[in-house]
């Protein structure tokens, strides 16, 4: 049923179906052969696909380290790992989820739907879109290497705090270059997707009618843009503080620790919107398709996506309510971090509209969405709890604090990656995948991520620390519990490489729409997609039928 | 919907190059904006 109709471009449109007999600035030909046709690559498609594996090989990385936590702390006393291995663990896991695998999950999704989204052929500067992805495989190598030299890996946690931070080994001066090198690939990636939109657009395309997608990810670069300098600022006055002699943030040379929290989080808080901004966009795509009419209130989704990215910028100290900051601080913040929920419930109700009295069907990409949805949204609420200052300083780096970021990362911004995926699948490969095997990896990993997150809350209201390999018994129950939810999450998720490499190799043709009530002009394309994809722009009938709002 | 001209093509790269050197000034900016306030209050 999922199947629809073909009134696409194919044939009709040179675009869309030609033999690329045409010129433009990245070569008038298809792939190059064997390892040139990625080292060198500067087509989006094939850079979307790399920025995407490079993800998963990081998301896997990450959720093993994850899976040594969790086996840790299995039940209480130290069973498998000394305290220092299992706080590097914690802190790599962190560094890896989020610059390794989530960051570059998006980028890849922006790089494949961008350009076929605006009725481009490609990214607006394709060689600068190869930088920024090698420089990631440097990076994580040597983030990666960090785990073997002396005093092993940071562990000071992902938020590199001082002066604990300044206490590991050789491995801090390397983890901080490998900071450097995902910020500047995550600049260059943003910039790319800024000019793309800006100057790439098809006549036609304008900037209120394009897809929720390319919305999300504007407002996100400009984010990026922003907040990742800010990072590597902090980082490299970290460095300063540590090799030359500096005091930024070292009191007894008249430095302030927390000034570092403070430049840490003006770029932490943003980042959080960095990962789940396209999130949104995906889920605004995909909402609408399966629910078989147009979105409710597409202006409305656009400003309250760039109200939220505003608010991000002014509600960082709400990680750091436990500095003892003035009252008058203490108020802005919570009433900054409060404001947020107004701009999200908009799209949350916006979503909820869009299904009221929809015809929904439950394809795998659709029931990813469902779930972000209703998940998304607990992680959203134990934010306002934590936003508010005396609940805070009981919850402050307790596990309560844990449950609440995956909430709004693993069921948030992962499950939509995974809606994507399964959405633009077989647009991507012009295959339909295994809807049984995606089913089972749907419910395996809607019912395993409440198992292993959900009791987080409830150890972490009875007072349970975060970063701590042991605890007291009291929390046992639940702690295995979540590990036994860790360990099934964990174990499902090697459903996805499977059910992508049968889709690829066995998996039966799909139409060029794939999806019956699927809009967008990379629906009018061929599936697969043409190497580069609008070498000449889509025609207005193309555009008009494309766009619906 | 035809094909650009060379010289629109030439006018969008050029547009293009301008964006992204201006975006890439602007994050050289909060980079340095960040570490020159931190020596200002240390």
């Amino acid at each position: 049923m999922h199947m629809a109709h073909e009134h696409t471009a194919s044939g009709s449109h040179s675009g869309a179906h030609d033999d690329h007999a045409h010129s433009d600035d990245h070569g008038d030909h298809g792939p190059a052969k064997g390892w040139r046709r990625w080292v060198y690559a500067t087509n989006h498609k094939d850079i979307g696909t790399m920025y995407l594996i490079f993800a998963c090989v990081m998301f896997f990385v990450g959720g093993f380290m994850a899976m040594i936590i969790r086996a840790e702390l299995f039940q209480p006393g130290l069973q498998l790992v000394e305290p220092q291995f299992f706080n590097s663990m914690t802190t790599m896991h962190a560094l890896l989820m989020i610059f390794g695998a989530v960051m570059p999950a998006w980028t890849g999704l922006a790089n494949w739907m961008i350009p076929m989204q605006v009725g481009a052929p490609d990214m607006a500067l394709p060689r600068l879109n190869n930088f920024s992805f090698w420089i990631l495989p440097f990076a994580f190598t040597l983030l990666l290497s960090t785990l073997f030299v002396p005093g092993g890996a940071p562990a000071g946690g992902w938020t590199l705090y001082p002066p604990l931070s300044l206490q590991a080994g050789d491995g801090l001066p390397m983890a901080i270059f490998a900071i450097h090198l995902m910020g500047a690939s995550s600049i260059l990636g943003s910039i790319n997707v800024v000019v793309t939109i800006m100057n790439m657009r098809a006549p036609g395309v304008g900037l209120l009618n394009m897809p929720l997608f390319c919305w999300s990810w504007l407002i996100t670069a400009y984010l990026l843009i922003a907040t990742m300098p800010v990072l590597a600022g902090a980082v490299t006055m970290l460095l300063t503080d540590h090799f030359f002699g500096t005091s930024f943030f070292s009191a007894s040379g008249g430095g302030d620790p927390v000034m570092f929290q403070h430049i840490f989080w003006f770029f932490g808080h943003p980042e959080v919107y960095i990962l789940i901004l396209p999130a949104f966009g995906i889920i605004s795509e995909i909402v609408p398709t399966f629910s078989r009419k147009p979105l409710f209130g597409y202006d409305a989704m656009v400003y309250a996506t760039a109200a939220i990215a505003f608010l991000s910028f002014i509600v960082w100290a709400h990680h750091m309510f436990t500095v003892n900051m003035p009252l008058a601080g203490q108020l802005f913040f919570t009433l900054s971090t409060m404001l947020i929920s107004i701009p999200t419930g908009v799209k949350v109700f916006n979503w909820t509209a869009t299904m009221w009295k929809g015809s929904i069907s439950f394809e795998p990409p659709m029931l990813f969405a469902l779930a972000f949805l209703f998940l998304f949204t607990i992680g959203g609420f134990s934010g306002l709890m934590l936003a508010i200052v005396p609940a805070d300083f009981q919850y402050h780096d307790t596990y309560f604090v844990v449950a609440h970021f995956h909430y709004v990362l693993v069921p948030g911004a992962v499950f939509a990656i995974m809606a994507g995926v399964y959405y633009w699948l077989p647009k991507w490969c012009g295959k339909m995948y295994d809807m049984k095997l995606a089913n089972w990896h749907f419910w395996l990993s809607a019912i395993f991520v409440n198992v292993l997150f959900f009791p987080q809350h409830f150890l972490g209201l009875a007072g349970m620390p975060r970063r701590i390999p042991d605890y007291s018994v009291q929390f046992a129950d639940w702690n295995m519990v979540s590990s036994v939810g860790a360990f099934g999450f964990g174990l499902s998720q090697l459903l996805l490489p499977y059910i992508i490499w049968k889709c690829i190799k066995s998996g039966s043709p799909s139409t060029n729409h794939v999806w019956e009530g699927s809009h967008g002009l990379e629906w009018e394309l061929s599936s697969p997609p043409p190497y580069h994809s609008w070498t000449e722009p889509p025609s207005r009938e193309i555009i008009a039928r494309g766009v619906q709002h | 919907m035809s094909a650009m001209t060379p010289a629109e093509l030439n006018e969008r790269r050029a547009k293009a190059r301008r964006t992204a050197l201006l975006l890439g000034l602007v994050a050289l900016a909060f980079y340095v904006a960040f570490i020159v306030m931190s020596v200002a209050r240390s």
